[in-house]
């Protein structure tokens, strides 16, 4: 008890507006008939990891795709609600979502890397947005690569083809593609679920590293892995945010009998 | 008695379509050997007879075409009027006689002659002398050449000072004058100097005729040629095909303007059709929103694949030829009318044409390959800022350029191939001029052309007086085969390529 009041984070309903990176209020979303998020209202603290766990099907992946508004290619979604980010609605009709998702990184389930080269890869984010002298793109490629702990692993083969990296290496690449673009927000959708320790510890290191410039969002069913890491946990169950809170507090003192269940692994 | 009836329809089963498609295949096969084989021999080096025959007063020098028992056709040199006659008649052996000295000759005008005889001059026919003689000729000829530049500004000079009046006693008038008379009295003696290279060529004992050796384009001696000098002579003649001009009534059998136009065409209608067709297939499958409309649309676009092609030869004539072509005569070629412009048949409204028969090919496999790309790797580049546009232009299109490819291929080997819709919005058997030359504007999109297939037609159905039009025929078939062929090889390795490089993605 007494370490918990002594923890750096702040709790989450004290937060000050300069400490909150994306407010979702009365977010609700369905894909046709079907509802699956049920009016969320949650804050993501700035420069944090927020770590999001439930059962498969939860709505998981919808809720980070809402904020970055990748759920907009489902043609029967609809969603009311609002998500601020830098004190902008983005599900308002005139936001530049293009941008927004240059800003706002995401890396799926599934490494999903082009069928280019590693160096393409990387370089994809940033070729779109401007014409770059290469020396200065040389720089960024090797900056987002040593900062998603992979550039020692593939400097000598920056020029070969992404297929050929393991899938931890695919994972990381995936997130250097993103890192380069320097987002104020990522969202990672079980980073670690196909990983072998190894790769998963990188990963986390990495996160650790990431926290200081970057705002994360995670989806993990490591129970562990959303303790020893993440500042901020949420607990969702069938598109309902359960609880929410210190990771610390979460894991250890749970409110809610459901959430006691899932963490203590008695369900699902 | 059951059993073996079931052992039967299984055998049946089994083995019927087997020994279908091995027959079905063993005809392909052949069909192909033949066009090979007749195709090569029209390259080949064909015997000249001497003929003893009661139908003809006097021997004659011959090509002889086996028809079966003892029937034969005779392609005879007429020495009168110095051309090939082609004659049905019956031969035994023993009236058939193969001198070694026998010439085959070509002139540049593509004539075929028949000779007994070749004098150069006092001596007497070989090749290292005939070649001597061309050479010196090519040297009179550059001589000539510069002669005639120098001459060129002089004359010149003589009409300015003829314009400004200067009187003819004038002494640079007298000067300039003496040096020009000079010059074309060299000019006058090259001239016979390189009319003196003559052959006199004997058909028969006592039938010649004069000729300037540089108007002789080929001798050969086809009784007395080694193995070597007939491959050698073979290849050349392979060559000539490819690079000589055609032209029925002088006799050349070439069939290059053919073979150009062919390659024109199609690569006109390669021009036209991709990149609507591609376009089309991204709407359809990237844009379009999902209603009966595109569904329908969809639906005939696949079925516009099965209309008969004469069709879209008649719907080419109709709306290009004489609807749109006539409006754009009247609009912009109005001063040329009532001759047509734009609003008869040519190559624009060919491949034209034939873009619009082969749009469909190109839509279905363009769309095919669109599909084979993962969502995953659309929603990878969307997730880092690209534009939808930008996903479908660095991500997709890339990713399904094999199947474009694939498109590209199908199309251009059913353009390359067809024939009926060609004759109606025009190909030509003849064409005088190429549909590229060195006049503005260089690409003349109106006219004529001639094609491959429409040259197979012709020579099947009109068969014109050159003896060796049959095999002609299967030789531009075996050309066409290999045009094709060689096309769709291109494209499987680039096709094999390109899958090679992104098969490891999807
Ligand atoms: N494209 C879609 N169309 C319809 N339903 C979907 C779609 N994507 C997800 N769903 C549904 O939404 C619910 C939440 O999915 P998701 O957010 O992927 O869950 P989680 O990531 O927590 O496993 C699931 O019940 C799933 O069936
Ligand atoms: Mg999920």
């Amino acid at each position: 008890m007494v370490k918990l009041f002594k923890s750096s984070r702040p709790a989450l309903k004290k937060l000050g507006a300069e400490e909150i990176a994306v407010e979702m209020s009365e977010l609700s979303v369905y894909y046709g008939k079907k509802i699956v998020l049920d009016n969320i209202s949650m804050v993501i603290p700035k420069h944090r990891i927020t770590s999001l766990i439930g059962q498969s099907g939860c709505g998981k992946t919808t809720l980070i795709s809402s904020m970055n508004r990748m759920n907009d290619l489902n043609k029967n979604h609809r969603c009311t609600g609002s998500v601020i980010i830098d004190g902008q609605n983005i599900h308002n009709k005139k936001v530049n979502v293009a941008k927004l998702r240059t800003q706002v990184g995401m890396v799926f389930q599934t490494p999903n890397p082009f069928p280019m080269s590693i160096y393409d890869n990387v370089a994809f984010g940033l070729r779109l947005q401007k014409e770059i002298p290469r020396r200065q793109l040389d720089e960024a490629v090797e900056r987002a690569l040593k900062s998603a702990v992979l550039w020692d692993e593939v400097k000598d083969q920056l020029f070969a083809s992404a297929a050929i990296l393991s899938g931890g290496q695919q994972q990381r690449l995936m997130i250097a593609r993103a890192l380069a673009l320097k987002p104020k927000i990522l969202l990672l959708d079980e980073p670690t679920s196909a990983l072998d320790p190894l790769a998963t510890l990188h990963i986390e290191e990495l996160m650790q590293s990431l926290k200081k410039t970057t705002t994360i969002v995670m989806i993990t069913h490591n129970m562990q892995q959303a303790a020893r890491l993440s500042d901020y946990t949420a607990f969702f169950h069938q598109g309902e945010l359960v609880e929410y809170a210190d990771s610390d507090k979460l894991f250890t003192q749970p409110k809610h009998k459901q959430t006691e269940d899932y963490i203590t692994g008695r369900y699902g | 008695m059951i059993l073996s009836l079931a052992w039967f329809r299984r055998f049946c089963i089994v083995n019927v379509p087997l020994v279908a498609t091995g027959l079905l295949t063993l005809s392909l096969l052949l069909i192909l050997l033949l066009v090979v084989a007749k195709g090569m021999a029209h390259f080949s080096v064909k015997p000249i007879y001497q003929v003893t025959h009661p139908a003809f007063a006097s021997t004659v020098l011959a090509m002889v075409e086996q028809r079966g028992e003892n029937q034969s056709t005779l392609h005879w040199f007429n020495p009168i009027d110095k051309e090939l006659q082609s004659t049905q008649i019956e031969l035994v052996n023993q009236q058939l006689e193969r001198l070694p000295q026998i010439y085959g000759l070509k002139t540049r005008t593509g004539k075929i002659l028949f000779a007994r005889d070749i004098q150069l001059g006092e001596k007497p026919f070989s090749k290292a002398e005939w070649q001597r003689q061309l050479d010196e000729n090519k040297i009179f000829a550059k001589q000539i050449e510069q002669l005639n530049t120098k001459i060129y500004p002089l004359e010149l000079r003589f009409a300015q000072y003829s314009q400004q009046s200067i009187p003819y006693t004038a002494p640079v008038f007298v000067r300039l004058s003496a040096e020009l008379h000079n010059l074309h009295e060299q000019k006058r003696q090259l001239h016979i100097e390189q009319q003196q290279n003559q052959a006199l060529i004997q058909f028969t004992d006592d039938i010649s005729e004069v000729f300037s050796v540089s108007d002789i384009a080929l001798v050969w001696q086809p009784n007395d040629m080694s193995f070597g000098d007939k491959i050698w002579f073979s290849i050349g003649e392979i060559w000539r095909f490819i690079t000589s001009d055609h032209n029925a009534s002088s006799g050349s059998a070439g069939i290059f303007p053919a073979l150009f136009g062919t390659i024109l065409m199609v690569f006109l209608m390669t021009v036209f059709v991709m990149p609507i067709g591609v376009l089309t297939a991204i709407y359809l499958h990237e844009y379009a929103p999902e209603n009966y409309l595109v569904t329908g649309i969809r639906v005939i676009i696949i079925n516009l694949a099965g209309i008969p092609s004469i069709v879209y030869g008649v719907f080419g004539l109709g709306l290009f030829v004489m609807g749109l072509g006539v409006q754009l005569d009247q609009a912009f070629y109005a001063q040329n009318l009532p001759s047509p412009t734009f609003g008869a048949p040519g190559i624009l409204w060919a491949s034209i044409t034939m873009a619009l028969l082969t749009l469909p090919t190109v839509i279905v496999a363009t769309e095919e390959g669109l599909q084979q790309v993962p969502q995953a790797l659309r929603n990878g580049a969307l997730a880092l800022g690209a534009t939808k546009y930008e996903a479908i232009r660095f991500n997709v299109l890339p990713m399904a350029s094999p199947n474009i490819l694939t498109g590209a291929i199908l199309s251009v080997a059913r353009a390359a191939s067809e024939v009926a819709p060609l004759l109606l919005v025009g190909a030509v058997i003849y064409a005088p001029t190429l549909p590229v030359d060195d006049t503005f504007p260089y690409l003349h999109l109106e006219r004529q052309f001639m094609h491959l297939g429409v040259l197979i037609f012709d020579s099947v159905f009109h068969s014109s007086n050159t003896f060796d039009n049959q095999s002609m025929m299967f030789a531009i078939c075996l050309l066409l085969i290999i045009v094709v062929l060689s096309l769709n090889l291109l494209a499987a390795i680039l096709r094999a390529k390109l899958r090679q490089r992104y098969e490891r993605y999807s």
